[in-house]
């Protein structure tokens, strides 16, 4: 059976730098708690009128395309895994999905596979479970995983919305925009590349966050019992983590790095606290939710691009992905990055 | 080694929602698979039209609650039983996607069963005259077996070039403001029956000429239902002209969207019309323009 490997990587964050304070001056209905505190998101990354999913999703493929050795006529498939699918404003397009689109703008061949597929925060991390199999099986030889999440709308209906000092849309106002498209392929070198990627939905718990239309005011908003979710999470998380090291031989002493899902600062450490004394070391955590908030299936990758960009990591890291999504998903993605650490210009 | 159909169900019966049709077709289904909910590994979700435009989480984990299927693996102290649920959106294709991720995820040992679902429904859980679908909940169950003589092969995906779409589905949230929930705007374009017909069956003639599908060998075809004889059309103009019989069941069903080759299939069960070794070939086609096939072999 192939390995497969993150070959490069594309990301768009709109230029716009809208902070929480700013937010919380447009609320006419304030918290009584403090958001930034509480979060750690300090900033988050805001589109411009013009921009949305798909004008996302293109400029982060464009930008992967440049530092890959493929062009976009040698993908096999193309995945859009964004929860957001705007095309012309707040147009949410059902059909033709997204991926159509995509690769129609791009330019892929023809008899190319194309899908959308959605899982909440966990979508990219998801595509990355399918493709590797798809080219671990031989299916496809490589492919492009992509995802625009224009996600601030629910912040707008957020701060139009919210009344009162407990409210479900209080998770809104943590996200931010992006793009991020990922080309992965078949690794030549045993050592790098995706080591296994196991997921589960802990489905009891699908309905604790919806995201749909506001019936208050014309957008989109997210109803979260955030609180909720974190509670059954870090109730679980240690014995799923004491599984997957069973199932897969490792500890936390085989990771450079581990990229969680970017919730809230809090969230995460108390999360990995208690799953440090089964991974008997705890891997340095990598977060990035104070510039861009919760970038929704991005996230694990707009973490790894600011980190790759500073060149703030190891060579060759080995990164251990933790996704965590509505519905509710858990999975893990296990991979050495020493691909991506060339692309953006490390020197191995 | 091969990804077979361990059973099937289709019914234009059903209540009025996505999730509840989903639900409706994988307890039908699972009951005809003499399969335990807890069997299943992984769960698509195929449908794209749903519950007042519910865009997180995906519907596939909202139907594994219903199902009561490996609800919480940790508190029921069997991490071994879990399933990994998302949605697949692909239209008219979504069903042929499915069956090919499926099928990887079986052959790197991350599944044994899957269960693909779908159940597409005017977003305001109505029989809304603009839609223009007809609702049918759909299911099958999908298992990988060694016999390599059986089973899905030769998939075939395709999109047109041009930026054309054929057909279209959007809705806009702010000119649709408080309604947004229980809108969708479709929108065909000029003799998109003609267009897809013609870009699905040239596709078709390239996979003959290939030599990957030998036509002459086809016992059933089983196509997307967008207008009566839409497959027959396809066949034809594919020069599919040997014993094989084209499934149309657009008068008793009219378009059931992404449920369509799944209907058709589970037509041909549940009438005892196939038998061991027949041949089916699959042929999906709709907006993008996109289309897809794959031979399946009973």
């Amino acid at each position: 059976m192939n390995k497969a490997q993150f070959e490069s990587m594309g990301v768009y964050l709109p230029d716009r730098v809208v902070s929480t304070q700013e937010l919380i001056d447009r609320m006419p209905s304030k918290p009584l708690f403090d958001l930034e505190f509480l979060t750690g998101v300090k900033d988050r990354r805001w589109r411009s009128d013009v921009q949305d999913s798909y004008t996302m999703a293109m400029s982060a493929a464009l930008n992967c395309l440049k530092k890959s050795q493929y062009q976009a006529k040698d993908l096999d498939v193309i995945i859009c895994a964004s929860i957001s699918h705007f095309k012309g404003g707040l147009n949410l397009w059902m059909k033709p999905d997204m991926s159509k689109i995509l690769k129609k703008s791009l330019g892929l061949r023809q008899n190319a596979m194309s899908f959308s597929i959605t899982n909440a925060c966990a979508g990219m991390l998801t595509a990355v479970h399918i493709l590797n199999n798809m080219i671990k099986t031989g299916a496809v030889k490589n492919g492009m995983i992509i995802s625009g999440e224009c996600i601030t709308p629910i912040s707008e209906t957020a701060i139009k919305e919210i009344k009162e000092p407990v409210d479900l849309q209080f998770a809104s106002l943590t996200v931010g925009d992006s793009g991020v498209a990922l080309i992965m392929d078949r690794a030549t070198d045993e050592n790098e590349g995706i080591d296994f990627v196991d997921f589960l939905t802990i489905a009891n718990f699908a309905d604790l966050c919806l995201a749909m239309p506001s019936i208050e005011n014309p957008g989109l908003a997210m109803y979260a019992q955030a609180v909720e979710i974190h509670q059954e999470v870090i109730l679980r998380l240690p014995k799923i983590i004491e599984f997957m090291m069973h199932k897969h031989h490792f500890t936390g002493r085989d990771y450079d790095y581990v990229i969680p899902h970017q919730t809230s600062t809090r969230a995460i450490q108390t999360a990995l606290e208690l799953c440090s004394r089964h991974l008997e070391v705890l891997p340095e955590i990598l977060i990035s939710i104070d510039k861009f908030g919760n970038t929704a299936s991005t996230s694990h990758f707009i973490v790894l691009h600011d980190h790759l960009a500073s060149k703030s990591l190891k060579k060759n890291s080995k990164v251990f992905f933790m996704a965590l999504a509505s519905g509710i998903v858990i999975g893990f993605v296990s991979a050495t990055i020493g691909k991506l650490e060339a692309c953006y210009g490390y020197d191995h | 080694m091969a990804t077979i159909i361990k059973a099937s169900y289709a019914s234009s019966s059903g209540p009025l929602s996505s999730i509840g049709m989903a639900v409706f077709a994988a307890q039908n289904c699972l009951a005809q698979a003499d399969l335990p909910v807890e069997d299943i590994d992984l769960l698509i979700n195929i449908g794209v039209f749903r519950d007042d435009n519910i865009i997180e989480p995906a519907m596939a984990p909202l139907i594994q609650k219903q199902l009561g299927m490996n609800l919480d693996p940790v508190r029921n102290g069997c991490l071994q039983r879990s399933t990994l649920s998302f949605d697949i959106n692909d239209g008219e294709c979504g069903f042929l996607t499915a069956v090919s991720v499926a099928e990887a995820f079986f052959k790197s040992g991350s599944a044994k069963y899957a269960l693909v679902v779908a159940g597409d429904i005017h977003p305001s859980k109505t029989d809304h005259t603009d839609f223009p679908f007809q609702s049918v909940a759909c299911a099958i169950v999908l298992a990988h077996i060694e016999d390599a003589g059986s089973g899905f092969s030769d998939f075939h995906f395709k999109t047109s070039a041009n930026g054309s779409f054929g057909f279209s589905a959007n809705v806009d949230l702010m000119a649709n403001g408080l309604k947004s929930r229980q809108c969708m705007t479709f929108t065909i374009e000029d003799q998109y029956h003609d267009h897809l017909s013609g870009f699905t069956s040239e596709m078709m003639r390239e996979v003959f000429q290939s030599g990957r599908i030998n036509p002459a060998n086809i016992d059933y075809v089983v196509t997307s239902q967008q207008a009566k004889d839409f497959g027959k059309a396809i066949a034809r103009a594919a020069s599919l002209n040997g014993r094989s019989q084209v499934v149309d069941l657009y008068d008793q069903y009219g378009d059931a969207h992404t449920s369509s080759l799944v209907l058709c299939y589970h037509h041909l069960v549940t009438g005892g019309l196939t038998k061991k070794n027949d041949r089916i070939l699959f042929i999906a086609a709709g907006s993008g323009l996109s289309a897809a096939c794959s031979l399946y072999i009973v």
